[in-house]
């Protein structure tokens, strides 16, 4: 085990190893973000209007939508949850600024931060790589530019989030399951990168 | 010489790449671009297999998947497969393939004598036979099982990767013959995304070998060509060519086989998969899949060397293979003339037997013209010739086709080139219960019309059109109908392909060659499907015996029941069976078509889920520590978990009570990180706890903790853990490891359907907390130099939790019991799990800190009477079935499973309690598992009174004990009842209360 360099010394992220390489595609464990998931209700104006105010974007309210602003994104997870990915020296201030201002409104916002490690997929073929456990449509048509979607891959939950037209994808699995997901994605890479 | 049947110019081999391969351990070459049928055929090896039931020498009949003869085996050792067909197989530099179902060789087969004793071996043989007497079917079945099957399986794992791959695609076309080619490029210029399927390794369908076929004015090859170009050049066409569409199962939902690594010598290389299962998902279909030959039915028409006449035309034109010199031809349609010119012009002697009065076709007048003989009025009553085909008995058919008659002609041949039309691919069609009808004029079953609106549609040959001009309109239609009704351009096909066409005359079924008067052997080597050596005479047998339904002669005479599923027989069958009972072939129906459309190898429907990555590994934190320090692990639901930590020299007994003692006599410590943990938020969260557990949490204090049993609807024990209060309006529940997403989604059920009223947030933060279970009696001595706040006995009370910092890092300790022993649960970041883990143990040197694991925790709570749902429950407990009375609020109006409790099943006595064991010998360990009778020596079968749930030798007690759900317990504490082994043997144990140690639960509040 390493640790990551942005990371304080007590900490330890699930896999030992960061990135690979196989020809034009690139599989990585990136540096632990900071998360926190956001309870609310969309309809409510008075926290929306908060949040935003706060996040310095709209709530995405529009199914499996990413958001992005100076703070980190916010994805779309339910009709009344999102995620706010951030980096991770800004997580508890933003959770001690969000439950200020929301004082008094049915809201919840809980850190997860080490709940899901996040791995990056890049490079021509990425999607094929996905597609080999994951049965969600990843033509560009149907998931490009700003949206995300929880969904499967193999037999675990995962969420994924289009970074980039490279193509990018970001994966947030759970801790526990990273391995898991590193090592089938490790052979699909092999299987489908460019010759 | 070396393959003396290859012609010396032509086909689409590449001659320059000589391929060595073998067959039954025989040499033979072959060229790049042949399947290991036609090198065989080039090479004149005739006798390829043996028939399944009678062992009769059978070679090879078709070119395609249709091939109901040649199943060979290919490879050796681990990477042996059977069954698999020689005419698919494409060859490659030492490819090693054999004959099947033959003992001790090809040539001469021992099972030959079943041939001969056909007589008794009748349809249904082996329901008559094997019923009586009833004792002997132990006997039967030792060869029956030595006699089933076909081909043999390797015995060591598949050293192969396999691939899979979800896709979605606009429009999906199977079959690349000229109307799936057509009717994609139709599709594709309007910009639908195209998926296009070809089963063949070459694109092309049917007009690879029918050379003379103008399209566009241009020769077939060049046609291709432009067509595939084009396609190319669209980036919105994916074409797999040597995949094939298997299943259609409803919904726009395909599964697909691609052959990724034909022509290559396996190796296990995971990049280099072998083949990969395409799950595809549409929005509109076109199946261009084509027709198969059917092959006509007359004595020993399975002979080598009878063979299907388009098959024979693909050898002769595609592979440049003639397989023999003399043939006749024998037809009841005008394709087969076709085969006649190709093989006059390769050289052979042709002679055409038609079963139809006549015919002005088109090549009808050309083979006339060529000089070929043809007879029309005439069939082929016999084959002659054991080995391979030596002659036919020809004679004519009397006007109605129901006898023959005349004198018996002897026609030298060394071929005899079948066609008793064609029959349709409509599989995937009827694979999703599409309707089909009987088409008199193809006389064979099509996609009946009517359902335009479906997403799916049959085209060209695969809708019964078999000239190229009609089926490339009709394939051109279909596309851009299709592209339009995907929302692409209009339904307007644009430069549609002109097939120059040619008049034909009709197909006039012939189901059967009548057989003549006084024959000796009937209809009894009248074979309509050759795998399985099903005769007319079977079908015959079954109809007489009133198995009339499709469905029941399937079964009774196991037509297309093989792994070729009758491709080439099911029609033929119907035809017979129609003819018996007198019906019409319109009402007659197929069998139900199912997937997959051929046979799939297991490894590809496992694609990477096996071994390591069969299903997931959850690891905790500390995972990667447990393996680096002896731990033996254990999965708990998918979780990966310490059961116990082996130092070297030590068993598991000696390793657990080890473990436990530590526990017990100074400090332990276990990763519990597999807890499920719940964030639970909202003004209504204590009235929502109030109704999922049976106690009452109105009251619970801020950083309190209480235990919780949560009932289903039933009553019954659903799940347990203990539950802190944060906030005012904030709790975290823990649940059971395997039960957290179970409990997750109930709450959320719950929540979300019958109490949308409560204002409650719930999120799953299982996996955001490390949990580590420091237990035993110097726990908090040991705990006290890594935390900054006060944990004494007085400022930090059990059932309490705190939050500080441990070892520089934020927790949340928690003041909860699962040993007995005054406990700290810790729960830090994940990400700091591992850190302090590690710095408990340094700190923990000098207080003796051991790890233990899940086996240890077993037995510290057992012998405390802890319950571990689904271990000491099986889904039908109450609490008080537990002994747990007290757990359950009786001043709460309601909670979930309240109702059921007054239901008379819950009330009645008689039910199973939960209650202590103890072994009369204190060594025995009890079965867990085992059935407890009130007696000694009942005799089997007797009433169990319950079973044992939970059996352990407890160190600290120095004796095992045991738990147990009996029926009535609690009234049975200090009798002697028994549990039971399987070999009727007794052990005595005396039932008491489920707890063993500490009874008054001091040492936990410590």
């Amino acid at each position: 085990m390493i640790n990551s360099s942005n990371q304080d010394s007590y900490s330890t992220q699930p896999l030992s190893i960061d990135t690979i390489s196989v020809g034009a595609l690139s599989l990585q464990q990136l540096p632990t973000s900071g998360k926190l998931i956001l309870r609310g209700k969309p309809n409510d104006n008075a926290f929306t209007n908060r949040v935003s105010q706060l996040l310095e974007c709209e709530l995405p309210i529009k199914v499996n939508t990413v958001v992005t602003s100076k703070i980190g994104t916010v994805m779309w997870r339910g009709p009344d949850e999102w995620m706010i990915e951030l980096s991770l020296d800004q997580v508890d201030s933003l959770q001690t600024d969000l439950i200020a201002i929301l004082e008094n409104q049915h809201i919840n916002i809980v850190v997860v931060t080490d709940a899901y490690s996040v791995l990056r997929l890049s490079g021509q073929g990425a999607p094929d790589v996905l597609s080999s456990g994951c049965s969600l449509n990843l033509n560009k048509s149907e998931f490009g530019t700003d949206q995300c979607a929880q969904t499967h891959y193999h037999k675990i939950g995962i969420a994924l989030r289009f970074v980039d037209e490279t193509p990018t994808f970001d994966i947030f699995v759970r801790r526990s399951e990273t391995e898991y997901l590193w090592r089938h994605l490790e052979l699909a890479c092999q299987t489908n990168a460019p010759h | 010489m070396s393959q003396p049947y290859r012609l010396a110019t032509g086909g689409d081999v590449d001659r320059n790449q000589t391929i060595n391969f073998s067959f039954d351990g025989k040499t033979y070459t072959g060229f790049s671009g042949d399947t290991l049928a036609s090198a065989l055929l080039a090479n004149g090896v005739s006798i390829v297999g043996r028939s399944f039931k009678y062992h009769r020498p059978r070679g090879i009949m078709a070119a395609g998947v249709e091939e109901p003869n040649a199943l060979v085996e290919t490879g050796d050792n681990a990477f042996q497969e059977p069954n698999l067909q020689a005419t698919t197989v494409l060859l490659h530099e030492g490819l090693i393939a054999r004959s099947q179902h033959r003992w001790p060789s090809l040539a001469f087969d021992v099972g030959e004598i079943n041939d001969k004793l056909s007589w008794i071996f009748p349809a249904g043989f082996y329901y008559k036979t094997f019923m009586w007497p009833a004792r002997a079917w132990r006997f039967y079945e030792y060869f029956i099982r030595k006699a089933a099957g076909l081909g043999t399986c390797p015995d060591k794992p598949d050293p192969d990767s396999y691939d899979q791959r979800f896709a979605h695609f606009d429009i999906l076309v199977v079959g690349c013959g000229a109307s799936g080619l057509e009717a994609a490029v139709q599709a594709a210029r309007k910009g639908a995304r195209i998926c296009l399927v070809e089963q063949s390794n070459e694109l092309g369908g049917q007009l690879l070998h029918h050379p003379e076929q103008i399209i566009d004015s241009l020769l077939p090859a060049d046609w291709l060509k432009r067509t595939v170009d084009e396609l190319t050049a669209f980036d919105n066409v994916t074409t797999l060519p040597h995949t094939t569409v298997v299943g259609n199962y409803g919904y726009n939902y395909f599964t697909a086989i691609q052959h990724l690594r034909t022509g290559v010598t396996p190796g296990s290389k995971t990049h280099n998969p072998r083949q990969r299962l395409w799950k595809i998902r549409t929005k509109q279909n076109i199946f261009a899949t084509g027709a198969h030959e059917r092959p006509l039915v007359f004595n020993n028409n399975d002979r080598p060397g009878v063979m299907l006449a388009d098959s024979l035309a693909t050898y002769i034109n595609r592979y440049a293979v003639l397989p023999g010199r003399s043939i006749l031809i024998f037809t009841n349609n005008d394709s087969a003339y076709r085969l006649a010119i190709y093989a006059v012009k390769a050289g052979a002697e042709v002679r055409i037997t038609d079963s139809r009065d006549g015919s002005e076709g088109h090549w009808v007048k050309q083979a006339a013209t060529m000089g070929i003989r043809i007879e029309f009025g005439k069939v082929v009553v016999s084959a002659i010739g054991k080995r391979k085909v030596e002659a036919a008995i020809i004679m004519s058919l009397s006007s109605n086709n129901a006898a023959v008659e005349g004198a018996a002609e002897t026609v030298p041949c060394d071929l005899i080139a079948v066609s008793g039309g064609w029959s349709p691919v409509i599989h995937l069609h009827a694979q999703d219960r599409g309707a089909l009808v009987y088409d008199k004029d193809v006389s064979a079953f099509v996609a009946a019309d009517g359902f335009e609106d479906q997403p799916s549609i049959c085209v060209g040959a695969a809708r019964g059109c078999m000239d190229y001009k009609t089926s490339l309109e009709q394939a051109a239609t279909a596309g851009a109908n299709a592209a339009f009704k995907v929302g692409f351009g209009n339904d307007t096909p644009t430069n549609i392909s002109v097939a120059e066409t040619v008049v034909t005359g009709a197909t006039s079924p012939l189901w059967m060659v009548p057989a003549p008067q006084g024959s000796r052997v009937g209809y009894h080597k009248h074979f309509h499907e050759y795998q399985n050596d099903s005769t007319v005479a079977d079908i015959q047998l079954a109809m007489l015996e009133g198995f009339e339904s499709v469905e029941h002669l399937k079964r009774y005479t196991t037509t297309g029941m093989a792994t070729d599923q009758g491709k080439t027989s099911n029609v033929n069958a119907l035809g017979i069976a129609a003819q018996h009972s007198g019906h019409d072939m319109k009402d007659m129906a197929p069998t139900t078509y199912r997937p997959p459309f051929t046979p799939v190898t297991l490894g590809t429907i496992a694609g990477r889920q096996h071994g390591p990555l069969f299903s997931p590994e959850r690891k905790t934190p500390m995972c990667q520590w447990h393996k680096e320090n002896g731990a033996v692990f254990e999965h708990v639901g998918d979780w990966l978990r310490p059961w116990w930590y082996e130092n070297p020299g030590e068993d598991k007994h000696g390793a657990v009570a080890r473990e436990c003692m530590a526990v017990r006599t100074a400090v332990g410590m276990m990763d519990a990180s597999t807890l499920g943990k719940i964030d639970i938020c909202g003004p209504d969260s204590a009235e929502f706890l109030n109704r999922v557990y049976t106690n009452s949490w109105l009251k619970l204090g801020i950083g309190k903790c209480r235990y919780g049993l949560m009932l289903n609807e039933q009553g019954y024990v659903f799940d347990d853990g203990v539950t802190t209060r944060l906030g005012e309006n904030h709790f975290h529940m823990t649940t059971t490891s395997g039960g957290a997403p179970r409990v997750m989604t109930w709450l959320e059920d719950w929540l979300q359907t019958e109490w949308a009223d409560l204002d409650v947030y719930l999120t799953s933060v299982s996996e955001q907390w490390a949990v580590i279970s420091l237990s035993g009696p110097k726990s908090r001595d040991l705990l006290r130099n890594l935390v900054d706040f006060d944990i004494s006995k007085e400022a930090f009370s059990f059932m309490s939790m705190k939050m500080g910092a441990i070892a520089g890092v934020p927790a949340r300790i928690f003041r909860i019991s699962f040993t007995g022993e005054s406990s700290f649960e810790i729960n830090v970041a994940s990400n700091h799990g591992l850190h302090v883990w590690k710095a408990l143990l340094d700190v923990g040197q000098d207080f003796g800190l051991t790890p233990y694991g899940t086996e240890a925790t077993h037995i510290l709570r057992a012998e405390k009477g802890f319950i571990i749902v689904g271990q000491d429950t099986d889904g039908t407990n109450t609490p008080m079935d537990l002994g747990m009375d007290w757990i359950v609020a009786k001043n709460k109006n309601d909670f979930l499973g309240r109702s059921a409790f007054d239901l008379p099943v819950i009330a009645e006595q008689s039910r199973r309690q939960l209650v202590g064991l103890l072994p009369i010998d204190k060594t025995t360990l009890l079965p867990e598992g085992a059935h407890v009778t009130r007696m000694r020596d009942e005799p089997f079968p007797c009433s169990t009174l319950g079973h044992i749930t939970s059996s352990y030798d407890s160190p600290i007690l120095g004796r095992t004990i045991a738990m147990g759900l009996i029926e009535n317990g609690r009234d049975l504490i200090n009798q002697s009842i028994f549990a039971r082994n399987l070999d009727g043997s007794s052990i005595e144990m005396m039932v008491c209360e489920p707890a063993f140690y500490d009874n008054e639960g001091g040492k936990s509040r410590d």
